[in-house]
C-alpha cells in the first residue's frame, strides 16, 4: 500500500508541503512577466495539484529498487529517467493549459509560454520528482524499520508463547495426575517401585525446569525423553515398548529443547493409549555433516478417527523450529499403513560446531 | 444395607486398577465381580454380571468411558474416575453418582460408594443414559461412528457406511453395508447427533444418508419414494422432500 495514500493525514501533509512550491512557481511566473498574480495563480494551481499526484508514482520504482541494493547506479538512472519523463509530461500540460488560457477570452495579453518558462517548469519538475523519490525512500525506510520492529516483537511474543505452551505441556497435568495415581497404587504392593517412580518423576520434573530456551545437545533431550518414558511405562506396563535407533554421532548436535518430547507425548497419547494391546514406539536419529534427522514412530488404531489435539504438539514444535532456524528446518508427519511417523530435519553446521568441540573433549 | 454391592471396575491402566482393587478390598460390603481393561470388556461384563455399580475411567482405547455408558442397555449407577477432564466434570456434577479425580484416597472412594448405596437404597431414578451422554458431550460435534450392541459384543458402525435409519417402536434400525443393526434409541436423539448436511429426516420414521440416494420417484400425489444405490426404497414425506430439495 502506498504510504502517503494509505492515510488521510499523510496525504494532507503531503499536499500542504506543495503549497510553498505553488507559491514559488506563482512568483516565478509573475517575475518573468507572464501575467498578474491572479492569472499566474490560476495557471500554477492546477499544475501543482496534478504534479503532486504524479509524483506519488515515484513510490513504485522506489519499492521495486530498495536502497541498499547493489545496483544503486542503475536505480539512480531509472529515477532520473522517470523524473525527466514526468517533467516532460508536466511541460506538456503547461503548454496545453497555456493554450486554454489563450483561447479563453478572460485574459488579455500574453499567455503563451516562452522557452524561459518551459525551462523553469522542466527543471522544477525534474527536481520536484527527485525530491519526491527521496521522500518515498524515507517512507520506505521508516516502514521497513517499523516492519522489522513489529516482526521482532512478534517473534519474541511467539517465543514466549511457545515457552509457556511448552511449560504447560511439560507439566502436563494429565500425565502428573496419572503418575501420582500409579505411585499411590505401587505404595502398598511394591514400595520399592513406588520409591523408584517418585525418583523418576523428580528427575523428569527437574529436567523440565532446567531446560532453558537455548540449544542443548541431542543427548540431553534424549535423556529427558527417556525419563518421561520410564514414568509412563509404569502406567502402560507392557503395552508400551520403546526402541531406540540413535546414531551415536548425532548425540552432540545441538537442538532446541523440547524438540522430541512433544512428538513422543503424541506417540503415546494418540498411538499407544488408543491401542488395547499397546505397541512399539521407535525413536531415531541420524545425521550428516549438514543435517540432523530425528524421528518418532508409533502404531495407531486405524479404526478410530484421528482425534483433535494431535496438532497442538506438532504446531508447537513447528513454531519453535521456525523461531530458531527460519525456513531451514522441517517437520514432516504422516501415516503409512498402521504406523504414524513424525520427522524433524534441522541444519547441523552453523550452530553445532562449538558443541562438537566441547563434546569431543568430553568423550 | 446387608446386601453386598456388586461392583465392576474399568480402567485401561493396570496400576490404576490395582489401586482401585486394593481400596475396594478394604471396603466392607463391596464385592468386585469383574475387572476390565477396556471398554469392550466393560460392556460385555455388564451384560454378563449385571453389577450394581460401575467404576469407570474416561480415557481408554477404542471405547472411552462415555461410549461405554452409551452402550449400556440398562441404567446403571456410575462413578467416574479420571485424571482430569473439566468439561466432563461439569456435566457429571449433575448426572453421575460421583466422580473421582486421580489420585484419590480410599476415604474419598468410600464416600462415593456410600453415595451410590444411598441412591440405590432410595431407588432413585438414575439420570437417563441419553441425557448423560448428551450432557457429557456438549460440544461433541457430529457423530462419526454409531455404536451398537450385538449380544454382549459391540459393533462399531462408521456413519459413512450407513444407508438409512428407520424408527422401530423403542429402537432404531440402522441399515449399513447390507446389514441391519438395532439400537435402543429414539430416532430424534440420533438425528441430533448426526451431520445434518449428510443425514436428512425424509420421513417421520426415516433418516436417509444423502450420499446413498440414487433417485426420487413420485409414487402418489404428495408422496414420493427415494431409491437408494443398493435398490432399497425409503418413503419420503412432503416436508421430507422439501428438506431434501433444500440440500440438493
Amino acid at each position: 500500500m502506498h504510504p502517503i495514500l494509505a492515510s488521510r493525514r499523510h496525504l494532507a501533509l503531503y499536499l500542504m508541503a506543495w503549497l510553498p512550491v505553488a507559491a514559488l512557481l506563482t512568483v516565478a511566473m509573475m517575475i518573468t512577466g507572464w501575467g498578474g498574480w491572479v492569472q499566474s495563480l490560476l495557471f500554477v494551481f492546477p499544475m501543482v495539484v496534478v504534479y503532486a499526484f504524479l509524483c506519488l508514482s515515484a513510490w513504485y520504482p522506489c519499492r521495486a529498487m530498495p536502497l541498499g541494493d547493489q545496483r544503486a547506479e542503475m536505480a539512480l538512472l531509472m529515477h532520473i529517467a522517470a523524473a525527466a519523463l514526468s517533467a516532460l509530461l508536466w511541460v506538456a500540460m503547461a503548454w496545453l493549459l497555456a493554450e486554454g488560457f489563450e483561447r479563453s477570452t478572460l485574459y488579455a495579453g500574453r499567455t503563451n509560454l516562452t522557452a524561459e518558462h518551459t525551462g523553469i517548469i522542466f527543471v522544477a519538475g525534474l527536481l520536484l520528482y527527485l525530491l519526491s523519490v527521496a521522500i518515498h525512500y524515507l517512507f520506505a525506510a521508516a516502514e521497513a524499520s517499523r516492519e522489522a520492529e513489529r516482526r521482532a516483537l512478534e517473534a519474541e511474543l511467539a517465543a514466549r508463547d511457545a515457552e509457556l505452551q511448552a511449560l504447560k505441556a511439560q507439566l502436563n497435568p494429565h500425565f502428573l495426575f496419572n503418575s501420582l495415581n500409579s505411585v499411590a497404587s505401587l505404595a502398598a504392593t511394591d514400595p520399592a517401585g513406588a520409591r523408584d517412580m517418585c525418583i523418576q518423576l523428580g528427575d523428569y520434573l527437574r529436567g523440565t525446569l532446567k531446560s532453558g530456551s537455548g540449544l542443548q545437545p541431542l543427548d540431553e533431550e534424549l535423556a529427558q525423553v527417556r525419563r518421561f518414558l520410564r514414568v509412563e511405562s509404569v502406567r502402560y506396563g507392557d503395552r508400551l515398548r520403546v526402541v531406540e535407533e540413535i546414531d551415536d554421532r548425532c548425540l552432540g548436535v545441538k537442538v532446541p529443547p523440547l524438540l522430541l518430547q512433544p512428538l513422543v507425548e503424541n506417540a503415546l497419547k494418540h498411538g499407544i493409549a488408543e491401542l488395547v494391546e499397546g505397541g512399539e514406539v521407535r525413536i531415531g536419529a541420524r545425521c550428516s555433516s549438514e543435517l540432523l534427522t530425528v524421528w518418532v514412530e508409533n502404531p495407531f488404531d486405524v479404526e478410530s478417527q484421528p482425534k483433535t489435539g494431535a496438532g497442538v504438539g506438532l504446531a508447537n514444535v513447528r513454531h519453535r523450529l521456525e523461531n530458531v532456524y527460519g525456513d531451514e528446518a522441517r517437520l514432516r508427519s504422516g501415516r503409512s499403513g498402521a504406523i504414524y511417523r513424525a520427522e524433524v530435519v534441522i541444519p547441523v553446521a552453523a550452530r553445532a560446531s562449538d558443541s562438537e568441540q566441547k563434546d569431543g573433549s568430553d568423550d | 444395607m446387608t446386601d453386598e454391592l456388586r461392583v465392576i471396575l474399568v480402567d485401561d491402566e493396570k496400576p490404576a486398577r490395582r489401586l482401585l482393587r486394593e481400596y475396594l478390598e478394604g471396603t466392607p460390603g463391596v464385592s468386585i465381580v469383574a475387572e476390565c481393561g477396556n471398554g469392550f470388556e466393560a460392556v460385555k461384563a455388564v451384560a454378563d454380571h449385571e453389577p450394581d455399580l460401575m467404576l469407570l475411567d474416561i480415557q481408554m482405547p477404542k471405547l472411552d468411558g462415555f461410549e461405554v455408558v452409551e452402550l449400556l442397555e440398562r441404567d446403571l449407577p456410575i462413578i467416574f474416575i479420571t485424571a482430569h477432564d473439566e468439561h466432563a466434570l461439569r456435566a457429571f456434577e449433575v448426572h453421575a453418582v460421583d466422580y473421582l479425580l486421580k489420585p484419590y484416597s480410599a476415604e474419598r472412594l468410600r464416600e462415593a460408594i456410600e453415595r451410590a448405596r444411598e441412591r440405590i437404597g432410595r431407588g432413585d431414578e438414575p439420570a437417563s443414559l441419553d441425557e448423560l451422554v448428551s450432557a457429557a458431550r456438549p460440544d461433541g460435534g457430529d457423530l462419526e461412528r454409531i455404536l451398537v450392541r450385538d449380544g454382549s459384543d459391540v459393533r462399531v458402525v462408521p456413519v459413512e457406511t450407513v444407508d438409512y435409519i428407520e424408527a422401530q417402536d423403542d429402537a432404531v434400525a440402522i441399515h449399513a453395508d447390507g446389514a441391519t443393526h438395532l439400537k435402543p434409541q429414539r430416532l430424534a436423539t440420533l438425528e441430533e447427533r448426526l451431520d445434518p448436511k449428510r443425514f436428512i429426516r425424509v420421513h417421520r420414521s426415516f433418516i436417509l444418508n444423502i450420499d446413498r440416494l440414487r433417485s426420487i420417484e413420485l409414487y402418489a400425489k404428495d408422496s414420493r419414494i427415494a431409491i437408494l444405490k443398493d435398490g432399497a426404497k425409503v418413503p419420503v414425506s412432503r416436508s421430507g422432500y422439501s428438506r431434501l430439495r433444500e440440500l440438493l
